[in-house]
């Protein structure tokens, strides 16, 4: 079967998957995106199977997240936080439906414009990778700070780095003396699903379930729909204004560039500059969330890709989270030493499989989204329980962990999860400063401690 | 009073709700899915590391042996979905023009300045129009003043 055949097989099941996934509400990004894609990578899926897969589904997942986002007000996942607002404004006003196509609309632009940008700039990057790859342990070390000052954390998530790293290396040390290898699954699961299960931990323990009791279940105002337009296929031009359009481009255009940043951070910034520069309420909205969903998309996509051709190693809150399956899933991808998609696919590959993970993408959520928006959210809000959907991403760990180190693994990983999680929900200190902390914690306990 | 211990007898009780990931469910229910998965993809996963070296390439058993686990884990899903009922209400928004009134009110917006900045922009009208919302709003013009 020709390569291309393989990739667009992965980029439908990418794309099938997360379209479902993306309609569960609240979901977290990291710890859905890593087993998923993890297990994908295990299975054995060749380099370009694994990025179409990503891609497709990163894509999928965003634009059926906006169906919760519009039509309940709740976001889809963190990265729809930002938009809550403007999509609440249009619901009061009775034109959800209308916050929904304007956000995939401009969500599907910021992908296409995104993807050959990123492959451009990672190009142009690559040519300093060497001084990256070389000083990689000080160059994590920097970013951890980095990152751990802008987390919501601020300083107790700079405190932490270093008792984390030590955290880190011992377990690392206690599970190298058992198996002789050093594990990384386990770890980087741990920090994936920390907050989902220290939230069980919490409801566990009656001196803290307290927080997280509620005597009443949660209501869902789910709002009226009219259909206004026919057809199955809409085209997202048609359903922006030129001005939107213009905005969306040079927005996504520009936060393709800035692969360090944040993607919630990034949003906000270009929802606020587009805003304040629209008036009258309806055009705000309307306007915001198409730019603010566009650049959601176009940081993300940017800051997997971008890293991924240029250096090898993952350098942005996105290739720390979400997709850091892609740089590190031993023993199939390593970042040390670096064999992974950096090594394994061109620059052009990187174009040609992620256009059809992208495409693919587009072509199955987008038009799902405008067209059964409402009847999807009813079947999932009606049908699907949220037990079901905690205890599955819960199997999927375990089981990741035992494939990597059995009972070992499992053990660490929800030691990790239970450190980790309880960092993040109390402290505030992100998933990924906790990821940057575990890639510099070798290079830190050198420099401490000689090991 | 006389009903505290009642009261406090009710805390522990299945009643009560708990948030876990944004969503509300039941913390027994919550525990039996939990256990269930997890025991789902072990066996799975091993059924598959016991069938699979019978034929399969070795290098492939723990390939495999995922994805009977995860197989194992969906049989679950599906099992805890027929189970336990989702914890959520819904309830179906009807809008109208006196709630929109309302809203207008509650987001603090000027309708008779909206609906003016809404018709300075063809572009904008056109698409009101198109979506059937321009006659409602137009509707309510004045209504600040009432």
């Amino acid at each position: 079967m020709s390569i291309y055949l393989i990739a667009l097989l992965f980029a439908l099941l990418g794309a099938a998957i997360f379209t479902v996934i993306g309609l569960i509400s609240g979901t977290d990004e990291t710890a859905i995106m890593v087993p998923i894609t993890l297990l994908v990578i295990l299975l054995g899926a060749p380099p370009e199977g694994v990025f179409a897969f990503f891609m497709a589904g990163v894509l999928a997942k965003h634009l059926t997240h906006a169906v919760p986002t519009a039509l309940l007000g709740i976001p889809g996942d963190t990265t729809a936080v930002p938009l809550i607002d403007h999509a609440n404004t249009l619901r009061r006003l009775g034109m959800p439906h209308v916050a929904l196509r304007k956000m995939i609309s401009g969500g599907v632009i910021g992908a296409f414009i995104a993807l050959p940008t990123a492959v451009l700039l990672g190009q142009f990057l690559g040519q300093f990778a060497d001084f990256f790859k070389s000083s990689s342990g000080i160059i994590f070390t920097l970013a951890a700070i980095l990152i751990a000052f802008f987390s919501k954390g601020k300083w107790a998530s700079l405190l932490i780095i270093i008792p984390f790293a030590f955290f880190i290396k011992a377990l690392d040390s206690v599970s190298f003396a058992m198996l002789d290898k050093h594990l990384s699954i386990t770890f980087f699961l741990g920090i994936a699903i920390g907050p989902m299960f220290c939230n069980i931990l919490m409801a566990a323990s009656p001196v803290a379930k307290n927080d997280l009791t509620r005597s009443k279940q949660n209501q869902y105002n789910l709002a009226p729909e009219t259909k206004s337009w026919k057809g199955y296929f809409p085209n997202p031009f048609k359903i922006l204004s030129k001005r939107q359009t213009i905005f969306t481009s040079i927005t996504t255009f520009l936060s393709s560039l800035t692969f360090v940043f944040s993607p919630v951070g990034m949003t906000s910034l270009m929802g606020e500059i587009v805003g304040s520069r629209t008036k009258g309420a309806y055009k705000k909205s309307t306007t915001s969330l198409t730019v603010m969903n566009g650049v959601t998309e176009s940081t993300y996509i940017a800051e997997a890709i971008i890293p991924l051709i240029a250096f090898g190693i993952p350098l942005s809150p996105v290739a720390l989270g979400p997709a850091s399956p892609l740089f590190n899933a031993p023993p199939i991808f390593t970042v040390d030493p670096v064999n992974n998609l950096h090594t394994l696919m061109s620059s052009w590959d990187f174009f040609i499989f992620g256009l059809i993970g992208i495409s693919v993408a587009a072509l199955i959520a987008y038009p799902f989204a405008m067209n059964y928006a409402r009847k999807a959210s009813v079947l999932v809000l009606k049908y699907i329980s949220q037990e079901a959907i905690v205890a599955m991403f819960i199997g999927l760990a375990f089981l990741l962990a035992y494939n990597e180190a059995q009972l070992l693994g499992v053990v660490l990983t929800f030691t990790v999860a239970t450190v980790g999680g309880l960092l993040n929900r109390i402290l505030g200190v992100g998933a990924g400063v906790q990821f940057m902390v575990f890639y510099a914690s070798s290079w830190i306990m050198l420099q401490l401690f000689g090991i | 009073m006389a009903n505290t211990p009642y009261n406090e007898q009710k805390n522990v009780d299945e009643k009560k709700f708990i948030e876990i990931l944004g969503d509300t469910v039941s913390g027994n229910q919550l525990i039996i899915s939990i256990i269930l998965s997890v025991a789902a993809s072990f066996l799975g996963y091993q059924l598959g590391q016991w069938v699979f070296p019978k034929f399969a390439d070795p290098q492939m058993i723990n390939s495999y042996s995922l994805l009977t686990g995860i197989a194992g884990i969906l049989i679950v899903v599906v099992i805890n979905t027929i189970l336990f009922k989702p914890k959520r209400i819904l309830v179906e928004d009807e809008t109208s023009s006196h709630s929109l009134k309302e809203a207008f009110e509650d987001l603090q917006i000027d309708i008779d300045e909206e609906i003016r900045l809404i018709e300075e922009d063809p572009v904008t009208k056109k698409e009101l129009e198109d979506f059937g919302i321009l006659s409602s709003l137009q509707g309510l013009k004045g209504a600040d003043k009432k």
